[in-house]
């Protein structure tokens, strides 16, 4: 995993690590499931404090771009797509908007809708 | 489940020997884990500080406690916790460093010879000669292999590794930084080499003529210290800007350099309301002391 | 910890050695007459040992070593105390008589305390001398007080704690608290002080009454000193016969004249016999009985008269005893009775004219005159210079300036027309 960190840098250095991490994750680079160097290493190698690093895997792991097993280490997310989290909600909520909007001006009730939900989910998985 | 070890000031108001001023502070707290760099010009009270957290000297008034022990009343009790790494506490240099390790270790009940082990292979120093004859670096060196097999949980570095070359200076924040994240030990270290300190400290205070003038995280003092240049916007007529909480303003009407200490993005907004904009630039922790302890003059 | 003493032995083996083999080579050789030189060994190792860790700043590593302040202190301060010690008492002990023994102990406590106390204190080999004659001096004036209360002994241990006590108190940099730790040592130092005083009275009362009579008459000697210790003033008197040297008698009736309460218990048959023994001691009496003759009711005029046929033995030569006698007279002098020194003035006797002339010195108005001006021509020198002493202190001030001019003149030529010359003078200024 290549960084650059500049200490002198305007942004703080987990903020760099956090940043660099994050592309490389959506770039492709850090595929799926790839074991991240454990704070120790990555302190090691890039010059810096442990702190900075173990800060930096704590705030990936609340962006959940990373989970963080203990005893065994920071491993990239399963589950991450091409697109993150917010984004895909991003897409769907739109689409959904009109879906509701057009519930609501047809009197469809919450529980008709989600049979409906339910059945077409049933048919297309 | 890693209880801070707390460094609590109070009140102090201490006499040097040698200088006008007074090393004065009011209240202050030092717990963060990891590195605290304490920063500041020869003479503005770095080792003073230092030697009255380690509870060997006593302030002339007021007091510090490590959790509710005064440091300097329990010093006898507490001396095990908090180890002083100076000049001014010497090894007998008559003997060598292997017997100076033995004398220790055969009277420290909490040795431990993990860390032995680990740093005589890490730190590589010559044990089989005479204390005498090592270099700065090997004595800071050796002080630090003796002081950590007995795991202090506050460490107090004053200005020893200051006279070594680079390598070895970095070997040992990579140590102490090891040590601190290993066993959540606060280390001190005391010094006038930021840009060390920009990698290893995990917190910062400046010390500027027996005064604390920041007590803060680096990581939240880069967040506020900002420069930022800053360009009239196109197809905007630039207003001079009347920008509340700056440090320094330089502004011709086209182009000019903003310093802060308090940023955020409605800084950012507001200039671009007055129809300039912005752009961060690189701000070392060494530009930001330099201007800051300036600015309080 | 034994770690800790092992490293310290092998840091200072040199000078402990130092100091042993000196006292070794005194002791058993008889090669260094100076008893002092391990002693200045010792205040060197202390320098080294504690002082001079200060200079090279090793003491502060010291100190934040594992462990506890007692064991630090048992280091540097007890285990030095008490070699100190052993090395005056190796070095000069023996060399002491049995009661000087007694008293030199507790003064090697408070030398001892004081080579620590001055170690610990100082931070500077300059800092570490001055300290050294500032605390002694201290320590002198201290004592000078205390040894009214607790005698010399006693004063001696509570000054000796008391600065062992300061020395934990500056050791710990003062985190003892100082009230505290001064209290405690006080209390402590006072019975043992008291205790310390009480025992060597013992002791000294017990080789009175068993030790040969030398040791009797040092311990007593010695009792008399510290404090009016009747017994011992008692147990003297007994043995004050048999005192063999004139010194020591000499010594014993200093003390007893030093003291106003003390006075020798014997009868007037015993001081006749002691007065008859010979001729030095019979001086030492004498003259001793002249200082203290308020204390003796059956001194008077008559008894000392009768003493006169020991002195006098017809050799023509009044010897120190003559004199002695004499000057103890002086002191009664309302109860002189002159005529008996006119049979004295006008025999042939060297012995008895120069008594005579020795107790009519100094009496404020003439006595005797006739009798004084017919011995101004006696042939010896010696009566004819205390004669004209005599009479110049009679005359008056107005006189005097005549008389120096006069005496000018015959520039001590006492020939036969001088003394006529001087005759006249007196005859006239004082005769009637």
């Amino acid at each position: 995993m290549n960084l650059n960190i500049n200490p002198q840098a305007s942004n703080p250095i987990y903020a760099q690590i956090v940043e660099q991490i994050k592309n490389q994750i959506l770039s492709g680079n850090l595929v799926a499931g790839t074991q991240l160097p454990s704070v120790r290493q990555l302190a090691d190698q890039l010059d810096v404090n442990s702190l900075t690093i173990q800060k930096a895997y704590k705030l990936l792991e609340l962006k959940e771009m990373i989970i963080i097993k203990k005893g065994v280490g920071a491993f990239v997310h399963d589950d991450i797509q091409q697109l993150p989290k917010k984004e895909k909600r991003k897409i769907i909520s739109e689409q959904l908007t009109n879906i509701i909007q057009q519930v609501n001006e047809l009197n469809i009730t919450r529980e008709e809708f989600d049979k409906i939900v339910d059945d077409l989910w049933g048919c297309l998985k | 489940m890693g209880v801070l070890e707390m460094i609590t000031c109070h009140n102090i108001n201490h006499k040097f020997k040698k200088s006008k001023f007074n090393l004065f502070i009011e209240q202050q707290t030092f717990e963060a884990k990891g590195i605290t760099a304490f920063i500041g010009h020869n003479g503005s009270g770095k080792s003073t500080m230092l030697s009255l957290i380690a509870g060997i000297m006593k302030p002339t008034n007021g007091f510090i406690q490590y959790y509710d022990k005064d440091v300097f009343q329990m010093y006898e009790k507490i001396k095990n916790d908090i180890h002083l790494l100076s000049w001014d506490i010497a090894l007998y240099n008559n003997i060598t460093g292997e017997e100076q390790i033995q004398l220790v270790k055969s009277i420290s009940p909490d040795w431990d010879t993990n860390v032995e082990e680990n740093l005589r292979q890490e730190l590589r120093i010559p044990l089989s000669q005479k204390i005498l004859l090592l270099s700065h670096g090997e004595e800071a060196k050796l002080k630090l292999l003796i002081s950590l097999c007995r795991k202090p949980k506050v460490l107090l570095i004053d200005e020893i590794a200051n006279d070594l070359d680079t390598s070895t200076r970095k070997m040992i924040y990579k140590k102490l930084d090891q040590y601190s994240y290993d066993n959540e030990a606060i280390v001190f270290v005391a010094t006038n080499i930021v840009t060390d300190m920009e990698r290893y400290a995990s917190q910062i205070v400046l010390i500027d003529k027996g005064k604390i003038l920041l007590n803060e995280s680096l990581d939240s003092i880069k967040l506020r210290f900002k420069k930022l240049i800053l360009r009239q916007k196109e197809n905007a007529i630039a207003k001079d800007p009347k920008i509340l909480y700056h440090t320094k303003l330089e502004w011709d009407g086209q182009s000019g350099l903003l310093i802060t200490n308090n940023f955020n993005e409605n800084l950012i907004t507001e200039l671009l309301t007055h129809g300039i904009d912005c752009e961060l630039m690189p701000y070392s922790l060494e530009e930001i002391i330099t201007d800051y302890s300036g600015k309080k003059e | 910890m034994l770690s800790i003493i092992k490293f310290y032995i092998k840091q200072h083996y040199v000078l402990i050695i130092a100091c042993l083999l000196t006292i070794v080579l005194d002791r058993v050789l008889g090669l260094i007459r100076l008893d002092s030189l391990p002693i200045l060994l010792a205040w060197v190792l202390l320098y080294q040992f504690n002082v001079s860790e200060k200079e090279k700043k090793n003491w502060y590593f010291f100190h934040s070593l594992p462990i506890s302040l007692s064991q630090k202190a048992l280091v540097k301060i007890i285990i030095p105390f008490f070699f100190v010690l052993m090395l005056y008492i190796s070095a000069r002990y023996t060399t002491l008589s049995v009661h000087e023994k007694q008293g030199m102990f507790a003064g090697y406590l408070i030398k001892a305390s004081i080579f620590v106390f001055a170690s610990i204190y100082a931070r500077s080999i300059v800092s570490y001398v001055l300290s050294c004659f500032g605390i002694f001096l201290v320590v002198e004036i201290v004592q000078f007080i205390l040894v009214e209360v607790f005698g010399y002994v006693g004063s001696e241990i509570i000054i000796a704690i008391t600065l062992l006590t300061l020395s934990y108190i500056y050791f710990s940099s003062k985190r003892i608290q100082v009230k505290k730790a001064l209290s405690i040592a006080f209390v402590c130092a006072i019975p043992l002080g008291l205790a310390g005083e009480a025992i060597n009275r013992k002791l000294n009362h017990w080789i009175m009454y068993n030790g040969d009579i030398q040791k009797q008459i040092s311990a007593a000697v010695f009792l008399l000193e510290q404090k009016d210790d009747h017994e011992a003033a008692k147990h003297i008197s007994k043995v004050i016969n048999a005192i063999p040297t004139v010194k020591q008698l000499e010594s014993v009736l200093d003390t007893f004249s030093s003291s106003s309460n003390l006075k020798i218990e014997l009868s007037v048959e015993q001081w006749d016999q002691i007065i008859s023994l010979d001729q030095d001691k019979r001086e030492a009496i004498f003259n001793y009985l002249r200082q203290d003759y308020r204390k003796y009711q059956w001194l008077n005029f008559n008894k000392i008269k009768s003493y006169e046929s020991l002195v006098f033995r017809g050799n023509n030569e009044c010897r120190t005893d003559c004199y002695a006698l004499a000057k103890l007279m002086k002191k009664f002098k309302d109860e002189i009775d002159w005529n008996h020194f006119s049979d004295y003035l006008a025999s042939s006797s060297l012995e008895k004219i120069n008594f005579s002339l020795t107790v009519i010195e100094s009496q404020d108005a003439p006595v005797l005159l006739p009798e004084i001006f017919n011995i101004m021509d006696n042939p010896s020198k010696d009566v004819q210079e205390k004669v004209i002493d005599i009479l110049s202190g009679w005359t008056t001030e107005s006189m005097a300036n005549e008389l120096d001019k006069l005496k000018e003149e015959i520039e001590n030529d006492l020939g036969q027309a001088n003394s006529i010359k001087l005759k006249e003078f007196f005859r006239a200024k004082l005769g009637n």
